[in-house]
């Protein structure tokens, strides 16, 4: 007899204990997971915040007010992600009378190495008004890991579509847009590591009302509260009434209240 | 008189009630036979319960014994014996039992003396679910529930399901209700300098009545409240005059709270129904407070009326771990209703098998994303 009831302790401990086992493994997963993508999260700032080589605009698409504008979203984006972006326009007069399409290519080449220094991580866009070109660089070994091919190809069409459509003013604004979206989802950001662990608690979630729903089946018998069943049909008649008590006003202006319970004769 | 059998035509074997063709049946050589058939006998026992010349039960502390023979669970001092009249062994049971079986040969009996005048059901709803029926119906249940313990799947549990016939008053009930509380009702308006909510406070008050027919409440108390409740409704049109021969091959149960006891729970049930009723009507205020409400019965409780019927469940009863478990079915519509223990190793099975498939799952989305 005692013997029995000790086995049936150790039999619903084991149950037990068994889901306990499965929170342990998901928590060192977790651990496992956070700091392969936590070591890439330390942030060291590009020091050239606010540098006049983020926007060069040599064929005057932008207004100042752009152009300013467009520095403080280039200074973000460096601060950001520990890597450079910056916008050239430029045709003839800087590059040379009937240059070619490679000209402008080695033109830019030469501006990132200049301004930003060669291998540190920057991405640039060139838009050469005359030739109607535009051209994308990127150098360095963060920024070519995180600009993969395809999305190199969606920041170009981004970027194309723009200029497609006339809007040169627009068209290096959407290119920093998208170079923060693309960067952003990048398996070494920070923000992936945020994401993979809301990804494991939505597994979790998941999984809890999951397992919830299908336990509920095991307890149904409850007592029954009422019996709107047993209701012989059309019995039901009813009296009501309602009298007004009182009305006031709130009176308020722009969100702020100004006075209250102003009552109203009724 | 010795306890009420039903004994084949053909073979003299005795007979069980069969829901399927809902005649009475041989066990033996197969043969059903109408209840019209036994329609004298019938009578002639509904006249030994009116003569009190059927058999009473001598009792059991008297005769020495302490422990029914079909496993009614009750005090000794509650027990009483009587003669199998096909093997003639003892059968003994409680004083509440109006059928059960011989535990020795297995053969219906029928106890007239729990069904005297008192007892006597105003009508009774006979089994429609067979045995045959309800192995599938159990399996199925439990297959609905992941993780159900093995031991409940055996074959030899499932043979231990019970078909009883509860004993139920139905109560005709007419009740009346009041309610009263606030409502607000909040418009708003504005100039150009100023907004204006204006707040309309009303007095609600609301008066009801409504019949509530045939309510059910179980008379035993021996059936948990939760198991019977939960396998409402019934389907009444199925009510016939009660007759012993709808008995032999199940188990019957006689009340042992009367009408009035019961009728706590009646009014509580009707009650609640009539406060969400009157609670229904109140509609199109911003915000509704109720302030107090009663119910009752129109003319009192002496307006309540009740009937005394039988009508048709399975049980089943399981040990697990220490615990009890309770499995409930209807026997005329098949509803079941029960509660099934959680096997913790099925339970971490389920997160091993699904937990990794979801995890992964959800990584390669978010992998997708960012790649
Ligand atoms: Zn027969
Ligand atoms: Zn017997």
């Amino acid at each position: 007899m005692k013997n029995d009831q000790r086995k049936r302790k150790a039999g619903r401990k084991t149950g037990r204990s068994a889901i306990t086992r499965c929170l342990l493994l998901l928590l060192l997963l977790a651990a496992a997971v956070l700091p392969a993508f936590g070591a890439a999260d330390v942030p060291v700032f590009a020091d050239a915040s606010g540098s006049p080589a983020y926007v060069t605009d040599q064929q005057g698409l932008l207004t100042q007010e752009e152009a300013d504008q467009l520095a403080e979203a280039c200074g973000e984006f460096a601060k950001k992600y520990d890597c450079n972006i910056f916008f050239v326009s430029a045709g003839d007069p800087q590059i040379g009378e009937n240059h070619t399409e490679e000209d402008d290519r080695t033109y830019l080449e030469n501006f990132n190495e200049q301004n930003f220094g060669a291998g540190s991580d920057s991405i640039g866009l060139l838009v050469d008004m005359d030739l109607r070109y535009y051209y994308i660089d990127i150098m360095g070994d963060q920024a070519l890991q995180a600009f993969t091919d395809q999305k190199q190809a969606k920041l170009q069409e981004a970027v194309e579509e723009e200029l497609a459509q006339g809007n040169y003013a627009q068209a290096p604004f959407t290119f920093v847009d998208q170079a923060d979206y693309w960067y952003g989802r990048n398996p070494k950001s920070g923000s992936y590591v945020m994401w993979t662990l809301i990804s494991i608690g939505v597994a979790v979630l998941i999984m809890f009302f999951w397992y919830r729903s299908a336990a509920a089946k095991h307890k149904e018998q409850h007592v029954s509260a009422e019996a709107a069943a047993y209701v012989r049909p059309d019995s039901w008649q009813r009296n009501q009434s309602q009298r007004r008590r009182r009305s006031f006003l709130i009176n308020t202006e722009e969100g702020r209240q100004i006075w209250q319970t102003r009552p109203i004769n009724v | 008189m010795a306890n009420q059998t039903y004994k084949c035509l053909n073979c003299g074997g005795e007979l069980n009630w069969d829901p399927a063709s809902q005649k009475l049946k041989c066990p033996y050589c197969g043969s059903e036979f109408d209840l019209s058939v036994f329609e004298q006998k019938e009578e002639k026992s509904q006249q030994d319960i009116r003569n009190k010349t059927y058999e009473k039960g001598a009792s059991a502390a008297e005769n020495g014994q302490t422990r029914s023979t079909d496993d009614t669970e009750v005090h000794p001092e509650d027990l009483r014996v009587y003669k199998c009249s096909v093997c003639g062994a003892e059968v003994i049971t409680d004083k509440t039992t109006v059928a059960t079986s011989c535990a020795f040969c297995g053969n219906p009996v029928i106890l007239e003396e729990n069904l005297d005048t008192q007892f006597h059901p105003d009508a009774i709803i006979p089994f429609r679910i067979s045995r045959e029926e309800i192995k599938g119906l159990y399996t199925q249940y439990l297959k609905s529930r992941p993780f159900t313990p093995r031991d409940f799947y055996t074959d030899a549990h499932i043979q231990k399901i019970k078909g009883v016939y509860v004993p139920f008053w139905l109560y005709d009930m007419p009740m009346e209700g009041h309610l009263h509380g606030t409502g607000e009702r909040v418009s708003s308006y504005s100039d150009s300098n100023y907004i204006y909510t204006k707040h309309d406070v009303f007095e609600i008050e609301r008066e009801g009545t409504l019949q509530i027919q045939s309510l059910p409440v179980d008379a035993s108390s021996k059936m948990p409240d939760e198991a019977v409740d939960s396998i409402e409704p019934f389907d009444y049109k199925d009510f016939a005059p009660f007759k012993m021969a709808y008995m032999p091959g199940f188990f019957a149960e006689r009340y042992d709270e009367d009408a009035s006891f019961c009728s706590g729970r009646a009014l509580k049930r009707a009650g609640q129904t009539t406060v969400e009723m009157l609670r229904s009507t109140v509609t199109g205020y911003s915000t509704v407070t109720v302030t107090g409400s009663s119910t009752g019965v129109q003319g009192g409780e002496e307006s309540m009326h009740s009937r005394y019927v039988l009508m048709p469940v399975y049980l089943l009863y399981t040990k697990y771990k220490g615990k009890d478990y309770l499995f409930s079915m209807n026997g005329q519509t098949g509803k079941a209703v029960g509660n099934v223990p959680i096997d913790g190793k099925k339970a971490a099975l389920f997160w091993l098998i699904r937990f990794p498939v979801i995890l992964a799952a959800a990584l390669l989305i978010n992998f997708l994303i960012f790649a």
